[in-house]
């Protein structure tokens, strides 16, 4: 296994992802249900596919290229729900909170 | 049977018993405590005091003979306490422990962030209706809406006596 640029980045982008799971996980017992609670549980999933995805990093460069191009899009794909709940429950908690 | 009708006001003796928690009441007993007000009929806190209807007799009646709730005989107020304060200040401050009971009673095991909320509010009528506002808001967001709602609906009555 080469390591090279690429590979750092991908590492530092394996340990950043571990640590979002453990802070996602943790603060799930703070957040039972209610509005962020929904959303929680859908984020919590989607950080979890996200760490197991990030773990291939280190494999890319001995994967087909069809096969990184699959998990390339699978991972914009849910990158962009991600973002999309994101923006939805920000936009739930201003307007709960200016209610 | 308890007379599901009859309407019960909370004495100043159940104001310091939801404060001091003396007497060791059952969850029941402790939760019609904190739910009663003087206005509705006995009936009606079944539910939010988490018993059948037809058990609320076993559960009123250790209340009245403690003497921290009174038949109110459907009067449309409940009299006032013996010894009661007549300033709000007073009246505030034994509704901040109730309000505290009252979120214990109703977010369970969650109930911790609402309650520090509670326990930072000032012991004015309005500083504990801001704190209960605010921690419905905080539960609709991370616990349960319904609970939040019946949370603020309580509150709002306790508060305002």
């Amino acid at each position: 296994m080469k390591v090279d640029l690429i590979m750092i980045v991908g590492l530092g982008a394996v340990f950043i992802m571990l640590i979002n799971l453990f802070q996602v996980v943790s603060l799930k017992s703070r957040i039972s249900g209610g509005v962020v609670g929904r959303s929680w549980n859908v984020m919590t999933l989607l950080v979890v596919l996200f760490a197991a995805g990030y773990l291939i990093l280190p494999f890319l460069a001995t994967m087909p290229v069809e096969t990184l191009r699959v998990i390339v899009s699978l991972i914009l794909f849910f990158g962009a729900i991600y973002v999309l709940i994101t923006i939805r429950l920000i936009y739930g908690i201003i307007k709960e909170l200016s209610s | 049977m308890a007379d599901l009708q009859a309407v019960y006001a909370r004495t100043q003796a159940g104001l310091q018993e939801i404060k001091a928690r003396a007497l060791h009441l059952t969850r029941e007993q402790r939760n019609l405590l904190i739910v009663i007000d003087g206005k509705s009929a006995l009936g009606s806190f079944a539910k939010i005091a988490g018993c059948a209807p037809e058990q609320m007799g076993e559960v009123v009646a250790p209340l009245v003979r403690h003497g921290l709730i009174a038949a109110v005989g459907g009067a449309p107020s409940p009299p006032a306490a013996p010894g009661a304060s007549t300033t709000g200040q007073r009246q505030a401050g034994a509704s901040a422990q109730a309000l505290i009971a009252l979120a214990e009673q109703i977010f369970g095991a969650h109930a911790g962030p609402v309650v520090r909320k509670l326990e930072k509010a000032g012991s004015s009528a309005a500083e504990l209706r801001a704190a209960a506002e605010s921690g419905a808001k905080l539960a609709k967001l991370t616990i349960d809406e319904n609970k939040a709602r019946l949370f603020l609906a309580e509150a709002l009555k306790l508060i305002e006596g």
